[in-house]
């Protein structure tokens, strides 16, 4: 068996069997090529996949960044609003002072006003009773 | 003895309302029945304001025909001049709460009660006046019911009053003054009576709201309202001022009621000492009737302006 080997073997030629064998292997390999073809494009899919998401996460790190150097600009604007704010509720809570005071005087003067005009009532009253008793004797 | 219970009214023999005294004597027979049922001792002050000279007093009258408040009443008949004196609103016919100081200042009573002519109290309040120890300075209320006008009242009893197929309107007394028809219902203790100084006499233009301006007098005082917790009855009549407020002419209107437009619940009062002509000379006429005769020492100033006030809010309430 091995010396017919041998003798195709010189000539260049294979036995049937090898011929096969040889065949089988072939195809596996192709098989093998194409899965390999199928992987690499598929890494390469997911290495573009992940060079866009490095990218985007480098430009929202680097925004991040932008955002971090203007953070303390931002608190400082943010404590002056705070502080603003905090003046103008305390500017609205005098104001609303105020106004509960200036109703209540208004009441009380509407109270006092109420109580003159029936002392004017009662004067006027008493000037005519007074005027009709004058009069009668005459 | 000390009575438990003062009425004071007042009236004079003048037919106000048509029919006066029939509605009268009714209504006090009636009460004055039912509080001797239920043993509640009783007086009855009348006060008859500047009655008409050619008429019989209205005292007369009543014990002859209900004698069996002979021995309850009491009448005090004030001299007409007074009124002229007084009044400081010449078309204001009576000065209905200035007579009625007059019996509150001169009441027995441990308890008075300032009415009207033409009430009936009705079986609850007999019962609470009867059963339970009234407090001190509290002023009680009672809501009114209005008796329709028309109804037979010749035999009146708790069952027909009652009854509210004989019923009209009734005024609802809420807190914190519970007024409404306040005149016709007003109980308090005499010396809390005599604490406030009787109803306004510095004011004498109105008739009108010197009822619950006294409420607001009692309320400024730290004084308590509550509502007694059942009614009286009214018996309608014509001139009332339920039935004539919208119809009657302004001068019946004035003559009745005087300035309605009066600030009764802003305003306040702070009498004299001698309110109530304490200062009025008393002449007795017969065993129940006094005569006040007119002196110009028990007249009150026509004008005194530091007694015209302001109410004291209390707490819970900013106004009243």
């Amino acid at each position: 068996m091995g010396l017919l080997r041998s003798l195709l073997g010189a000539v260049g030629l294979a036995s049937a069997g090898r011929a096969r064998t040889l065949e089988t292997r072939a195809e596996s390999a192709d098989q093998r090529a194409d899965e390999l073809k199928r992987a690499i494009a598929q890494a390469r899919e997911e290495t573009t996949r992940w060079k866009a998401k490095a990218k985007e996460l480098t430009e929202r790190v680097a925004k991040a960044e932008q955002a971090a150097e203007r953070l303390p600009k931002v608190e400082r604007e943010l404590q002056q609003w705070k502080t603003r704010d905090e003046k103008h509720v305390a500017q609205l809570a005098e104001v609303r002072e105020r106004m509960l005071r200036a109703e209540r005087a208004a009441a009380l003067s509407q109270e006092h006003l109420t109580a003159t005009e029936s002392k004017l009532d009662v004067i006027e009253a008493a000037l005519n009773v007074l005027d009709r008793r004058t009069r009668r004797p005459l | 003895m000390t009575p438990t219970l003062s009425i004071v009214v007042t009236g004079r023999n003048d037919g106000y309302g048509g029919d006066f005294n029939s509605r009268f004597t009714r209504t006090l027979a009636f009460n004055h029945d039912r509080l001797t049922e239920h043993g509640v001792g009783h007086e009855i002050i009348l006060v008859e304001w500047a009655p008409t000279p050619d008429r019989p007093r209205l005292a007369d009258v009543v014990v002859e025909s209900v004698p069996a408040v002979r021995p309850v009443l009491t009448s005090y008949v004030v001299d007409p001049r007074y009124h002229e004196a007084c009044s400081l609103n010449p078309r204001l016919a009576y000065l209905e709460y200035f007579a009625k100081n007059v019996g509150i200042r001169r009441a027995r009573g441990r308890a008075i009660l300032a009415t009207n002519t033409d009430i009936y109290l009705s079986r609850g309040v007999v019962e609470t006046i009867a059963n339970t120890s009234l407090a001190t300075r509290t002023v009680y209320r009672a809501t009114r019911t209005d008796v329709k006008l028309g109804t037979d009242e010749s035999h009146v009893d708790w069952d027909l009053l009652d009854d509210p197929r004989n019923h009209t309107t009734y005024k609802t007394i809420q807190p914190p003054l519970y007024a409404g028809a306040s005149g016709d219902f007003i109980l308090l203790d005499r010396d809390g009576f005599h604490a406030l100084r009787g109803f306004n006499e510095v004011y004498r233009l109105a008739r009108v709201g010197m009822d619950v301006n006294f409420l607001v007098k009692a309320y400024s005082s730290g004084f308590r309202i509550t509502d007694i917790g059942a009614p009286v009855y009214h018996t309608s009549h014509v001139g009332s001022f339920r039935t004539t407020k919208h119809v009657a002419s302004a001068d019946s209107a004035e003559a009745s009621w005087g300035n309605r437009d009066w600030p009764s619940r802003s305003v306040i009062y702070e009498n004299p000492d001698s309110w109530g002509l304490r200062d009025a000379p008393a002449r007795t006429l017969d065993e129940r009737t006094t005569w006040l005769d007119f002196s110009w020492d028990a007249v009150p100033p026509l004008v005194d302006l530091r007694r015209i006030v302001l109410p004291a809010a209390r707490v819970g309430n900013s106004t009243v």
